[in-house]
Formats: C-alpha cells, structure tokens, sequence
C-alpha cells in the first residue's frame, strides 16, 4: 500500500486549521480578560453563577454537546453536513477552547462531589483527547513506515487466513502432497489445471513499497523439499494464521532470516524460490502483527475517551437542572 | 478451490461491508461508553434515594461551617429556579434575587445597613455573603468592592441630601480612607490625667522631685501588686514605682479582680472573664486607689485611718463624714454624751418638749463640724484627692460650709470604654506588638507626650497602614502584607460593633423556632 499517510495537523494541512487556531486563541484570551477583568472588579474569583462563569458554563456546555456529535456524524456518513475531517477540526480545537472555558466556570473550585466528579471527568477526557491527538501525530507515519503490507484492521485475521493457505498451496505445489493427504492432491491438480498460483507479497520500489499480487506459474515438484513441508507445517502454518504468539521466534525479523537461511541449506536449489516466498508471507504475518499492535495504541485512548466523554454528558445534564433549581 | 482463484477475485476477497462489523477494540469502545453512562446514572439515582435525596452529592460545594446543619437540606436557603442575590448570572434578566432572602432571616434579621440607602440599591443577602465556598471560607470576609460600589462615591447612594460623613471611601489607605473619627476632636473624657507623668519613673518629670516609692503605697497587698507588675528583683520598698500600660489597662479582669474584696465596686463594674477585644473600663479601685487612696485622716494610736468610699456626690458624702466623726467623738473622749437622758415621750396630739443641748453635746457638735470641714477641704480642694482627678460642677470653695450642705457635684468622667465606634477593633490579634507601637505619646521619652487628658491616645490611619496595606518592601524594611480589607474592621449590619448601631438585639429574627424547626431549615 502506497501513498502519504495523512496526520491530523502537519505543515500541509495547517492553512485548515489555521483559522480554529485563531478562534481558539482569540476566545480564549477575549475569556481571559473578561474572566480576570472581573476578578480586579470584584476582589474575588467569579464562580459559575456569576455573569461570566455563568455565560463560560454555558458555551462550555454547548461545545461539550457539540464534540460528542462527532461520533454520531462518524455513524452517518452519507450525510451532506460537512465533511468529517473538517467535524473532526472543530472537535479538536473547541474542545480545547471549552478548557479555559470550564475551568472558569468552575471559579477554580472543585465545589461538591457532583462538579468535582464533572471537572475531574473533563480533564481526564481532555487529557486522553490530546493524547489521542498526539499518537495521531506520529502513529500513521510509524505504520507507514513498519507496516508497508497494511490492511483493515477488522480483516487482520481474514488475511492472515489468506497468508495460510498462500503458504499451503505454495508447499502443495513446491514439495507435492505428502503422502495419504487426498485433500492435498487433489489441491495440486487444481493448481496445475489451473497453470497459475496467484499469493500475496510485499514488494519495494524505490521510496514506494507495499503488497501486491504475485503470481506464479506452478513447476513439477522439486524433490527432496520435506524439510520445507516439514518446516511449513510444524512451524509456518501456525505462525500465518495465529501469529507470533503461535512462534515467538518466526515473528522476529532477525531470527526467523536465520531460520530461514538455516531452510535453505537443506533444500535442493531449484526450491530457493517457494523459500522466498513463503518468507515474504511470514514477513506479512509480522507485519500484520505489528499493525495490531499500533493499532491498539492508535486506538486505545477512545476507550477512556468516549466513554467519560458519554458519562461527562449524562452528569453535566444533572448539573444543569440542578445549577437552575438551586440558582 | 482456493488454487483457482485469480488476482482479481484475491484481490475483491476482503468483504465490502467490512465496516459494519466492528472490531474487537470498537466493540470494547461501545461496551465501555454504555457501562460508563449506565455509572453515571446508576450514582445520581443512588444519590437521589440516599439520604439527602441528592442534595450533598449535588451541592456545588460545602457550606460554610455555620451553616453546615443545612449541607444537604438546599430549600433551607434557596427558593427553587430563584436566583440567589444580585451576582447571579441571571438575576438582571429573570429577577428574584432577593427571594431567598425570606429564608436568611428566618434565622438572623440583617438589620439595614443605614436608613438613607435607596432602596432598590439595597443587596440581597446572598450578593454579599457567598457560601458554599468550603468549611472555612468566610461569609462575611468581603471584597472591598461589595463595599465600595457605593462608598467609592457614597452621594450617588443616599436616598436624600450627601453623605453625612465621607463621600469617597475607596481603599484603606492614606487619601482613599479619612482618618479616624475620634481623632478629629478631643477626648471628650471629664477626667485631668497625665500619661507622661504617670509613665516616667517615681512619677516625677524634674530631677529634683521627689519620686514616688514602692514604700509609699500604704496598703501590703497592693506594694505586692505593684512590685509584681514592676517585676522588680529587689526585695526593697525603697525603689520608684514605675508604671507600665499593663499597670492600669488590663484585657482580663481575672489578672487583678480575683484579688479585690467581695464587696469592691469593681468586682461589680467588670465583666468576670472579657473576651480580650477592648481594654477594661478604668476604675478607682483598680488603678488609682494604691496611690491615691482617698484619706482624710491618717491613723494615729488606737485609730484607723479615716478613709472615704469612692462613687459618692459631695452632697451623700457629708453624711457619711458627719456619722464617721460622730462614731470616732463618741469612741474617743464623748463616751458621756451616750448618757444623756432622752428627749420624753409625747403623748398623741402633746407638742414635744424642746430639748436644749446640753454645753458637752453643743461642744461636741462644733467639734465634729469643724471636723467635717477639715475633711471636706481636704478632699475637694486637696492636691491629691477629688480635685486631682475630678472636675466639679461649680467651685467647691463656696460650697463648703459647716451650715449648709455641698451644693457641687462631681462632673461624669464620660471616658469613652470604646474609641472606634464606628469599626471594630481586638487588642488581642494585636498582642504581639509593643504597646508603643500604636500609643507612643503615652511614653515620657515621646517629643509629644500626652500631659493632658484632652489628648486622644488612639494612632491614626498613617501608625495602621505600616501593617494593613499591600505587602512591599521599601529599601529593605518590610511593610505591609496584614488583610487590610474593608470589613476587616467594618461590619455591614454593626452587630458586632454595638456602639455603632443596632446591636444584637436587632438581629433577632421575628419569630424564634424550635430545634427541629431550626435544623430542618423550615419554621
């Protein structure tokens, strides 16, 4: 898979944020000055029932509602409401104008379990925001670079199914059935009827890499290529549909060059290029693995964020009517 | 097989609607979320069937202590959907800032802070003592602004005609705050006293007076007394008095009243154990009786010392002069005039018989008149008696005849027991500092000691501001950094500063209530 992988906020798409950077800092010190201005006023810190704390609870609150939108605007696609990434723009940037905002409100208090529960939420939510941000910022690229045989993520497990039984008919047709397995007889006719073996494999050219197609034109099979069946099944099979947890020591780039160096030397010559191949498809399966795992990084911080984010809203509702009932 | 598939079919073998499936980190995601709201809903139904029905875990803070009793019982202060006091955000637009105020003086009355406020200027409770800002915060420790918005330029704020005393107030500081009332004008006190005098050592101001000893004081306990408070090491009765402000201004009665007789006016006068915020009113018998004791005749062989009692117009104290000589004539050499016969009983409607006095009971009378006299003078024109401290209502001279009662009266000293009556003031937050601090001229060694009770002992806004001001350090020395607010000595309602004002009796609430009523928050 080719291509630039786009992070949220880089040089090229500054000129889009530029204008939520400006509203956000302009907002932010125009509360500032507002807030503090009535500070020197009043000799004492205005909480939320003040003029301004009241009016900062307010917008706060409204930009709390508006940030969870996002998710139901990632749930409705087709919409014509703008496009997701400019949702995702104001997500960010109001969520951090709605910090000076909140924390105004507030008066700098935690006040009653009630608000210090709503507080402590926001700035957890925040926090895991900007961490989620941050990850964003760094993360694509780090995967871009490991993980040139990406795939969706839902799928992990599907091509890795595929990776399998790549690697089975690659040995079908490399080392022959092996004896009393009618399944795989049968597999290395239809590969022969079929005069061609299409497997997936990672290839680089110049600054571009990613997975293609390769497809193979089946040979008679070479003899002598039990290690390589025996080495495909004790070992590669598991390794292609479970992972490194299947063979700690194939998900290793280093160790399994070894072990496959080590292949080799017991393999007839004309074998050389099913080795090959059926280590690119190991090298896939690790690449695979390493997806899962930036992918949970990637992703991780919305299991904090949402959910507090979900909950903050459910308090901040009972917050409201009870601010108004007890003014 | 999957041996025939081509690249084509590889490549389309992902499913296209992959996305409506979920991963495993997306579905924790949901799962998350609906566990975190369920929480969240879980907690303010469980608060609200609690005790308290939700008040405390909605609460937007604790209460001050005081009102601690009513942490979870909201409608004890507020009225629902009302705002409470000006500050909300609100109250300009919906109105009812002054709803909950009802509820405030079901518990403390809030008398009016003046009589020439204009009336729709007047805050509510809550604008001014803001709570639910923690145990300790205080409800009424204010910005100055809640006081200045008005006294900045108080003519703006009164009902009819200008302020009556400072239009502009606007910070405790030199130019923005007037000097003190009292200092304005002279002590209205109706007493001659000299605190230089009093101060310097022997209580002599010349070099060749003759100073007043320890020895002098003719009464054992009060030399003690007096030699304690002196601290003196030296067992000798020979040394000067020298008096400290502890030897007079005291903050406890305990300190000397535990030692005055059952029968002392002061023991009276005094409150057992004062609070320590004003210094106790001066008495005679606490201060001054030690060393002006108000004797009229010394002891001699076989006799006390005559003595008079304090707090007696010239005019009863004749009558106790008259009985004191009569007693002593009798005890010493009229012993007879006890045997002359009695005047004979008349019958209903008989005139009495006159009686003529014999020549021993006509000496007698001329003695103890002239006696009398004697002690008279002494006390009302004596150097160290009445006439030292008192002023009289007319001049004693002629009014002293053996033929005619005193017509004079001693004049009310009319000392001020509170100087600022317009603020408050505790000698005991003060406690740390040297007297001299604040009273300097009370000191002999000050250029302008006070020789005169005229003088008004109290320091001005300029000794006060070297402590109540901002914090600053001007070449080295520190200055300022102690609160300097408004109601640091000023208080909205003057309840806790009486001479000023209403007094506590005015913030009594109309209708006093139970304990449970009080609790609950509900009359």
């Amino acid at each position: 898979m080719g291509g630039s992988k786009r992070v949220l906020i880089d040089r090229e798409n500054w000129a889009r944020h530029a204008p939520w950077f400006l509203v956000t800092i302009v907002a932010s010190v125009a509360a500032s000055v507002w807030y503090f201005g009535s500070f020197a006023d009043t000799g004492s810190l205005p909480g939320g029932s003040s003029i301004p704390g009241f009016t900062f609870g307010v917008l706060g609150g409204l930009i709390c509602a508006f940030e969870m939108l996002l998710w139901w605007r990632k749930k409705v696609r087709t919409w014509r409401i703008g496009r997701t990434q400019a949702w995702l723009r104001a997500h960010i940037w109001l969520g951090l104008l709605s910090v000076p905002l909140l924390v105004y409100h507030s008066g700098f208090r935690f006040g009653g379990p009630l608000s210090t529960v709503l507080m402590v939420l926001f700035l957890i939510v925040i926090v895991s925001g900007v961490w989620g941000l941050a990850l964003q910022q760094f993360m694509p690229r780090t995967m871009l670079q490991q993980v040139p045989s990406e795939t969706i993520y839902s799928q992990l497990d599907h091509v890795a199914g595929q990776l399998a039984s790549d690697g089975e008919r690659l040995i079908i047709a490399t080392c022959g059935p092996a004896p009393g397995e009618e399944n795989a007889a049968a597999e290395e006719e239809a590969i022969a009827g079929a005069g061609h073996l299409v497997i997936g494999a990672v290839r680089a050219a110049g600054r571009i890499q990613g997975k293609i197609l390769e497809t193979r034109v089946p040979t008679s099979p070479v003899p002598g290529c039990e290690p390589l069946r025996d080495f495909f099944h004790e070992r590669a099979a598991a390794y292609l549909r479970e992972g490194k947890s299947a063979d700690p020591a194939l998900g290793q780039q280093d160790r399994a060059a070894a072990l496959f160096r080590n292949l080799r030397t017991l393999l007839p010559k004309h074998a050389g290029d099913s080795v090959d191949a059926l280590e690119n498809l190991c090298e896939q399966r690790r690449q695979l693995d390493v997806q899962a795992g930036l992918h949970f990084w990637l992703h991780n911080w919305l299991w904090v964020h949402l959910p507090l984010a979900a909950a903050l809203i459910v308090l901040m509702v009972v917050h409201i009517f009870v601010a108004l009932k007890y003014w | 097989m999957a041996g025939q598939e081509t690249g084509k079919q590889r490549a389309s073998r992902i499913p296209l609607d992959y996305y409506k499936h979920p991963d495993w980190v997306q579905r924790w995601k949901l799962r998350l979320t609906v566990i975190a709201v369920v929480l969240a809903i879980a907690w303010c139904g469980a608060s609200l069937v609690g005790a308290g029905q939700g008040n405390r875990t909605f609460s937007r803070g604790p209460v001050a202590s005081v009102h601690a009793a009513w942490d979870a019982e909201c409608s004890a202060c507020h009225v629902p959907f009302k705002p409470m006091g000006q500050n909300a955000g609100v109250s300009t637009l919906i109105g009812g800032a002054h709803a909950s105020d009802a509820l405030c003086t079901n518990c403390h009355a809030g008398p009016p802070h003046s009589n020439r406020q204009k009336p729709a200027e007047v805050q509510a409770c809550a604008s001014c003592h803001r709570d639910h800002r923690g145990r300790e915060a205080s409800l009424v420790q204010l910005a100055d602004k809640d006081c200045t918005r008005c006294h900045a330029d108080l003519n703006l704020h009164v009902a009819q005609g200008v302020a009556k005393y400072e239009n502009n107030v606007s910070l405790f500081a030199k130019g923005k705050h007037p000097d003190f009332r009292p200092l304005r004008s002279q002590d209205p006190g109706r007493l001659k006293f000299n605190h230089k005098l009093h101060m310097a050592p022997g209580q002599v101001l010349t070099s060749d007076g003759k100073p007043w000893r320890l020895a002098d004081i003719a009464d054992p306990a009060e030399r003690e007394r007096y030699r304690n408070q002196m601290r003196s090491t030296t067992p000798s009765d020979d040394v000067p008095v020298q008096l400290s402000c502890a030897s007079c201004h005291q903050l406890d009665s305990g300190d000397f009243a535990a030692n005055l007789p059952a029968d002392s006016p002061a023991k009276v006068l005094l409150p057992p154990r004062a609070a320590g915020a004003y210094m106790l009113p001066i008495t005679y018998d606490n201060q001054c009786k030690a060393c002006h004791p108000l004797t009229v005749e010394p002891a001699t062989k076989g006799s006390k010392p005559l003595t008079v009692p304090h707090r007696m117009e010239p005019d009863a104290l004749r009558d106790f002069l008259v009985n004191a000589y009569v007693g002593r004539y009798i005890a010493g050499s009229g012993a007879a005039l006890l045997d002359a016969p009695l005047p004979k009983r008349t019958r209903p409607g008989e005139a009495p018989e006159p009686v003529k006095p014999s020549p021993e009971q006509e000496k007698a009378k001329t003695a103890i008149a002239e006696q009398v006299l004697n002690a008279e003078k002494i006390l009302y024109l004596g150097k160290q008696t009445c006439g030292e401290c008192h002023y009289y209502t007319a001049p004693p001279g002629d009014g002293l005849r053996v033929d005619a009662r005193p017509s004079f009266k001693i004049e009310p000293p009319q000392v001020p027991s509170v100087w600022f009556t317009h603020a408050k003031f505790n000698h005991v937050s003060h406690k740390a500092l040297d007297c001299k601090a604040c009273h300097a001229r009370a000191y002999p060694d000050d250029p302008q000691a006070s020789t005169v009770a005229a003088d008004v002992m109290i320091p001005g806004i300029d000794n006060c501001i070297q402590c109540h001001a901002p914090s600053s350090d001007s070449g080295g020395k520190p200055q300022g950094g102690v609160r300097f607010g408004c109601t640091e000595c000023h208080s909205y309602h003057h309840g806790d500063a009486a001479p000023a004002g209403l007094g506590a009796a005015a913030r009594k609430p109309q209708r006093t209530l139970t304990i449970q009523e009080f609790l609950s928050g509900k009359p």
